[in-house]
């Protein structure tokens, strides 16, 4: 498992996951940006599109997400290298109190259409302003586990936070209390 | 014990920022790309209500199923040609609106054989080879 550098200021990294040539970001970004995937990926969930989103029209269906994922790109090369991405990210967990080592968050496409954004992109919080990006995917449904495609994406986010953790990985909070 | 951080940078790709050199590129192509896109929607729209496959498609239009593929992707910078040869199989309008825009100057109509019946000689100016 390796880590690209996105933007070249060492705070927004994406993983590049063994066996593939390409950053995760790079390839999310190239299946939103690809019909035929759009296509076979509602026709293949247009239950969960027409039940959660009442959108019937699998073209509309694209566009948006079309729409919605080269907004998402311009605003994240929009991002100054002063700028806070703790803005841009949330918690993946709405109800979490407590701050975790290598927590896992989501950011979300803008509202457009009349209805909240179905892109999210996922991340662990390396430290304050500083998150590694491990996947993507088109969030139909309410919760992640309901389907294979979101459920996946959850059992990424274990896999790389494993990962670092066995390289003895710990946030800077974690680092001081060591230090100290 | 290390910042995590710390174990980015040790298994760093390298090139740092190259994505996002990469995007800025392709933001600079959305220009002709959203063309692109709308074509290949409205170029879906239309197949679905003519139950029209991409393999028939391609046959129609004399080329690949691959390249229908790519055109279909909202990834292909078209030629005109290209975009003229899709009207033509799809028996809908794209750019032929633009004929209507300017009514003084009549539709001029293939009357050569060369030209009604199929593929020009080289077609294909902007398919992958």
């Amino acid at each position: 498992m390796r880590f690209k550098d996105i933007l070249g200021n060492e705070k927004l990294w994406a993983t590049v996951y063994d066996g593939e040539t390409e950053d995760v970001l790079t390839k999310t970004f190239s299946q939103w940006l690809d019909l035929n995937s759009l296509y076979d990926f509602f026709e293949r969930n247009i239950a969960d599109l027409t039940a959660y989103f009442h959108i019937t029209d699998i073209s509309q269906a694209v566009f948006e997400t079309v729409s919605d994922a080269i907004s998402m790109k311009a605003m994240l090369l929009e991002i100054s290298p002063d700028a806070h991405l703790d803005r841009l990210f949330r918690p993946l967990e709405n109800s979490r109190a407590n701050e975790m080592i290598l927590a896992r968050e989501k950011a979300k496409g803008a509202r457009q259409f009349g209805h909240a954004s179905w892109l999210r992109i996922y991340a662990l919080k390396s430290e304050p302003d500083t998150y590694l990006i491990t996947g993507g995917a088109i969030k139909l449904t309410r919760t992640m586990g309901e389907r294979e495609h979101t459920r996946k994406e959850l059992l990424r986010m274990d896999q790389v936070r494993a990962f670092l953790l066995e390289q003895g990985a710990v946030d800077l909070e974690g680092f001081k209390d060591y230090l100290s | 014990m290390k910042r995590s951080i710390d174990v980015l940078k040790e298994h760093s790709t390298g090139e740092p920022g190259a994505w996002k050199r990469q995007a800025q590129e392709e933001l600079e192509a959305w220009d002709w790309k959203q063309y692109s896109y709308m074509i290949a929607i409205k170029a879906r729209r239309q197949m679905g209500r003519l139950q029209m496959t991409q393999k028939q498609l391609a046959e129609a239009m004399g080329c690949t199923q691959q390249y229908v593929s790519l055109l279909l992707s909202g990834n292909l910078n078209m030629t005109l040609e290209t975009i003229a040869r899709l009207e033509k199989a799809l028996q809908f309008t794209l750019l032929g609106e633009l004929m209507d825009l300017e009514p003084q100057y009549p539709r001029l109509h293939p009357t050569s054989q060369y030209l009604s019946e199929g593929p020009a000689p080289g077609y294909g100016g902007d398919e992958p080879r």
